[in-house]
C-alpha cells in the first residue's frame, strides 16, 4: 500500500489532528515526512517526532498498537504538510518477529551529491556505491531525489524488482515522457535503466524491490499468509495481547 | 575517442519499460489528519502482489 498526502496546508488546531490507536501485524510501515510534523505513540513504550526529512520504518512484525498525529507545536502554528506512508510486506518467516523502530533524520541518510547541486537521499539499498542506512528483511532500493532543473540523471534497478516513481515536487521527463507533481509512474519488469531529465526543480521517490512470492491473506492492519493467520490475529487483537496504548 | 566504462555499461544495458503514469487518484481521509491519494493497491486497481514487497 501507497498513501500519498500530497502538500496541503492544514490550518492552525489546538488538539492534533490524526489518527487514533490502531494495530498492525505480520509488515513493516515507513513513513517519510517531506512537509510538517508528525508525533507517534505505540504499545511498546516507543514514541517520536518525524520531522521535514526524516524517515521512521517501522516493523510491526507479530503485533503492535499505535496512533500517530500532527506534531504539537505543528498543529498549533499550521502549515503544509506533505508525507508518505507505505507499507512493506514480511516473509512468512520474519512475520511473528520482534516489532521495532528505525527512525532515520535527515542527516542519517545516504547521500549522493549530483552534478548540478542537487542530491540523491537512500534510504534503503544502494545508488551508484552510496548505502542507506535502513535494514530490511528483503531486498529494498529507496531513495529520494533531489534534482535541479535541467538535471539530468541516469541509474539501474534490477529487471525482476517491482519500481515506481512518485514525483512529490517540479515536473520531469522519463524516458523523454513527461511526469507532472503528485504522478506515480510504474514500470514493468523489462530492462535496468531509468534516465531522468528535469524540468524544474524536482524531488522523486524511487521504491523498488524484489517481490515475495508468498501467499497473501490480508484484512484491514493484518497481512498475513493464510486465513487462519488472519483468524488467530483478530483473536489476538481481541484478547489484548497486542498490548495497550492510551487513545 | 575512447568512452568512459560507464557509457559502455549503460548502452549495454535496456531502459525499464514505463507501464504508466498515474495522476493522484481522488483523496480520503485517514483519521482527520492525513488527506491521502492511495496510488496503490486501489488507485492502479492492481492485483495485490502487483507492487510485492509494498503492499
Amino acid at each position: 500500500m501507497m498513501d500519498y498526502n500530497s502538500k496541503i496546508d492544514f490550518s492552525p488546531r489546538e488538539k492534533p489532528r490524526g489518527v487514533g490507536v490502531h494495530p498492525h501485524r505480520g509488515f513493516e510501515t515507513v513513513t517519510i515526512a517531506y512537509q510538517g510534523k508528525i508525533a507517534h505513540h505505540d504499545s511498546t513504550g516507543n514514541s517520536g517526532i518525524i520531522s521535514k526529512g526524516d524517515v521512521q520504518w517501522m516493523t510491526a512484525a507479530s503485533g503492535i498498537l499505535h496512533k500517530e498525529y500532527h506534531e504539537e507545536e505543528f498543529s498549533k502554528s499550521g502549515g503544509p504538510f506533505q508525507m508518505i506512508q507505505l507499507w512493506v510486506n514480511l516473509p512468512a518467516k520474519d512475520k511473528m518477529s520482534k516489532p521495532k523502530y528505525q527512525a532515520i533524520a535527515n542527516n542519517e541518510l545516504g547521500k549522493y551529491s549530483l552534478d548540478n547541486g542537487g542530491v540523491v537521499e537512500i534510504i534503503a539499498g544502494e545508488f551508484k556505491g552510496v548505502k542507506g542506512r535502513a535494514s530490511t528483511f528483503t531486498p529494498v532500493e529507496m531513495y529520494n531525489i533531489r534534482i535541479k532543473k535541467d538535471g539530468e540523471l541516469t541509474f539501474n534497478l534490477p529487471e525482476n524488482f517491482n519500481s515506481g516513481i512518485l514525483v512529490v515536487e517540479g515536473e520531469v521527463k522519463v524516458h523523454g515522457q513527461k511526469a507532472l507533481t503528485d504522478n506515480f509512474i510504474l514500470f514493468k519488469n523489462e530492462g535496468e535503466t531509468i534516465s531522468i531529465k528535469a524540468d524544474e526543480d524536482s524531488i522523486l521517490f524511487v521504491l523498488s524491490g524484489e517481490p515475495i512470492n508468498e501467499p497473501i491473506a490480508a484484512y484491514g492492519p493484518f497481512l498475513m499468509n493464510t486465513h487462519e493467520e488472519l483468524q488467530q490475529a483478530m483473536d489476538d487483537f481481541n484478547k489484548g495481547k497486542f498490548g495497550y496504548l492510551e487513545d | 575517442m575512447r568512452q568512459p566504462s560507464f557509457v559502455f555499461l549503460k548502452e549495454n544495458m535496456k531502459a525499464k519499460t514505463i507501464e504508466k503514469i498515474l495522476p493522484p487518484p481522488a483523496p480520503h481521509m485517514v483519521g482527520d489528519g492525513f488527506r491521502v491519494h492511495n496510488f496503490f493497491p486501489s488507485g492502479l486497481n492492481m492485483a495485490n502482489n502487483r507492487m510485492s514487497p509494498f503492499l
